[in-house]
């Protein structure tokens, strides 16, 4: 069993937007980093896996067994964070500690302790005077104090200062060391992803565009400038998010060779980021927000 | 399922400390209308406490958590209900021990409960 979660064709559809045929596949011992623009389909996706919301079609496996038959033995190793706080903010973080630790059977006291340490996290202190970084710290605090085998998290560093981001990361990262472990987590800072990510998988308009790893995808794609004039006359590539001007094109490729065979050196050829391919890929070709 | 009434008890602290208060202003009011007058005052407790902690969690949003967790959905509904009972018993316990004290202390309150 070396696939922590498995997504076969999963749908969901809803009155104005829709899921349509998503496939993931997420491996032991790696990050996956879930990307796409606002409203794409990503927290739609982590509320299926999560079972928050019942699918259409498709499967979901996570630890190779189905997510909704085996709902309760599933969640007992997983760890979720979400975007927004939903603790109760009535309660301390300690009472809020000991309403959830009772409910996971390998609830760890020492850990979460030892997360509370590192995070200076206050204790005694009600949840809703924390401030945003804290009840992030606090919410991961708890996710990782079950052994949790697989890691979900909505969007964790959408709100959060550069410091706190970053140490963030490093604990992502520093988990993964323990090579049975998996994260899968959806974000719309590519930058993060550039740091820990392992596979990258694009959403957009609830479809899977790509989904592969971070350094094939940097390697393989390249984003093309060139004057006008070499457009028209070389017969277009597979350009992705074509975007003219009056001084000449911008374009994503998927095919880095295969351009430098057709243009040669008369057109730069820049390594994207993950920014740069999430924004070609979802980019409207027809849709235009000009300035005034 | 302990836990989850646990929870609700705990997150309504400040609730609970007005209800103490409720249950000797109820005692004082209703007592003028006979054994009625308790079926009310519990009821009037219960219901304030039950739809105390359906709002925090609704103004939380937190069933997103509970669902989260590894307890089925059926418990947590389950949960709800048998806490209105607890409620139920706390006030009538309530009641009973203000009747109580009031005997005791011989005070100038007539409580026809």
């Amino acid at each position: 069993m070396n696939n922590m979660m498995e997504i076969t064709n999963l749908s969901k559809s809803f009155k104005d937007f829709s899921l349509k045929g998503v496939n993931i596949t997420l491996e032991k011992g790696y990050i996956m980093g879930f990307i796409g623009p606002n409203g794409s389909g990503k927290s739609t996706t982590i509320k299926l896996i999560m079972n928050l919301i019942k699918k259409d079609s498709g499967e979901i496996k996570i630890f190779g067994i189905d997510n909704e038959s085996n709902n309760i033995s599933i969640k007992e190793r997983i760890g979720f964070v979400y975007n927004e706080n939903h603790f109760y903010e009535e309660l301390t973080v300690k009472e809020m500690k000991e309403v959830i630790s009772p409910f996971y059977c390998r609830w760890d006291e020492r850990i979460f302790n030892k997360y509370a340490k590192d995070f200076e996290l206050p204790i005694n202190k009600e949840i809703k005077h924390l401030s945003k970084g804290m009840k992030m710290k606090f919410s991961l605090a708890i996710a990782l104090s079950h052994h949790a085998e697989l890691l979900i998290m909505d969007e964790p560093t959408s709100g959060l200062d550069p410091l706190i981001r970053s140490e963030l990361l490093e604990i992502l990262q520093s988990l993964l060391q323990d090579e049975n472990k998996s994260i899968f987590f959806s974000t719309h800072i590519t930058s993060d992803l550039d740091k820990i990510a392992d596979f990258i998988t694009l959403i957009n308009n609830g479809e899977i565009i790509l989904s592969k790893t971070k350094d094939e995808l940097l390697e393989e794609h390249c984003i093309v400038k060139g004057s006008k004039k070499q457009l028209t006359t070389n017969d277009p590539l597979n350009f992705i998010g074509l975007k003219q001007n009056d001084f000449g094109f911008e374009a994503l490729c998927k095919d880095k060779k295969e351009v430098i065979k057709q243009y040669g050196n008369s057109v730069i050829i820049e390594k994207p980021t993950l920014e740069d391919i999430m924004v070609f890929y979802t980019r409207r070709s027809d849709h235009h927000v000009s300035s005034y | 399922m302990y836990h989850l009434i646990k929870k609700d008890i705990l997150m309504q602290k400040r609730a609970l400390k007005l209800s103490v208060l409720l249950i000797i202003f109820f005692t004082i009011t209703l007592s003028n209308i006979g054994p009625a007058g308790l079926t009310v005052g519990v009821l009037a407790i219960t219901y304030q406490l039950v739809l105390g902690a359906s709002a925090l969690e609704d103004k939380n949003n937190s069933d997103i958590i509970l669902i989260s967790l590894p307890v089925k959905r059926a418990t947590i509904v389950l949960s709800k209900y048998v806490s209105i009972y607890i409620y139920a018993a706390y006030a009538a316990i309530g009641f009973y021990l203000i009747y109580f004290i009031v005997n005791l202390l011989n005070l100038p309150l007539d409580i026809p409960f």
